[in-house]
């Protein structure tokens, strides 16, 4: 149980503190644009950018989302 | 689609075309393009206008139509939320201290669309070469340009009765029907009312600046790709004349 507890509180930490907020996030959402950009341009992959371009806006905003919530 | 040429001495012989095939997205109406370019460039006798018929062109239009307004959701979405960290009202990246990067990168998340598909459709910009690639490129376009001007209006009307419907009268009845009815709810988060009246106030103000950076966007994605055809082909004409 305590193990449990633990890699919840290390799964809310990395989800939290890493991946939707501070330099995660930014490291995240600007890595899926130039990587989306780069598949439009050089493999005119469309719905590979469309859905990365989605994923850089959620790493963009979701954090603010949760910090004005928790 | 050509069905096969000869290279005479001369030029080249097309011996069998089929007409330019549906294009079921922009990717395939821009490989459909490509492909009829570089099939007109090597021709010493151009093409029948005849061959992209009333039906393609209509088709190749609707595509152009078709793609401008898909992104219509996101675009309507999302484009508040960065005029939003531009005004200080939204945290990008969870910080409560914005960087001039983050709204730089805000305003460009926005623009990101509208950047991607201008570059895209330059590559376009070496297939306006012959009668029937033109008039491709041509259908495609116009399209795009109904399509972004819909878009516009949309979006316009959409942000203008929000605008008008986001009274400070109208907000403090939206606060109090969250009060009365989620009450349990936000009070676990210690929500303060009167904050949130506050931001909805001035969240409101976002929406002019959203119906600007629309047009904005949409005049990236349309002249971007429009100068670059036109400056290579003037570019082409000139080369060609020496």
């Amino acid at each position: 149980m305590s193990f449990l507890s633990s890699l919840a509180n290390f799964m809310s930490y990395l989800f939290y503190s890493i991946i939707f907020v501070g330099w995660g996030a930014k490291v995240l959402s600007v890595g899926c644009l130039v990587f989306g950009l780069w598949l439009l341009v050089r493999r005119e992959n469309v719905t590979g950018f469309l859905v990365l371009t989605f994923f850089s806006f959620l790493f963009a905003y979701l954090g603010g989302i949760l910090v004005h919530i928790f | 689609m050509a069905g096969g040429n000869q290279q005479g001495g001369g030029g080249t012989v097309i011996t069998g075309i089929q007409p330019p095939q549906k294009p079921l997205n922009l990717l395939n109406a821009v490989s459909e393009i490509q492909l009829y370019g570089s099939i007109e460039k090597d021709l010493t006798v151009p093409m029948d206008k005849n061959y992209f018929t009333i039906q393609n062109s209509i088709d190749f239009f609707t595509v152009g139509f078709k793609n401008a307004i898909t992104h219509l959701f996101f675009t309507l979405i999302f484009t508040p939320l960065s005029v939003g960290v531009l005004d200080n009202l939204i945290h990008v990246f969870g910080d409560k201290q914005l960087t001039t990067f983050d709204r730089i990168y805000a305003l460009f998340l926005t623009l990101s669309i509208s950047i991607g598909f201008a570059i895209f459709l330059s590559s376009l910009k070496n297939s306006y070469v012959g009668t029937i690639s033109k008039a491709m490129i041509k259908s495609l376009f116009e399209g795009l340009v109904f399509g972004e001007l819909f878009k516009v209006i949309v979006s316009f009307l959409i942000y203008q009765f929000i605008y008008i419907q986001m009274t400070p009268m109208h907000l403090a009845k939206f606060v109090l029907f969250l009060h009365k009815y989620f009450h349990n709810l936000l009070d676990k988060f210690h929500v303060d009312y009167s904050h949130i009246f506050l931001w909805l106030v001035n969240f409101r103000e976002v929406f002019p600046l959203s119906e600007l950076l629309i047009l904005i966007s949409s005049m990236i994605l349309l002249l971007v790709p429009i100068i670059n055809i036109a400056v290579t082909t003037y570019m082409q004409k000139k080369s060609a004349e020496i």
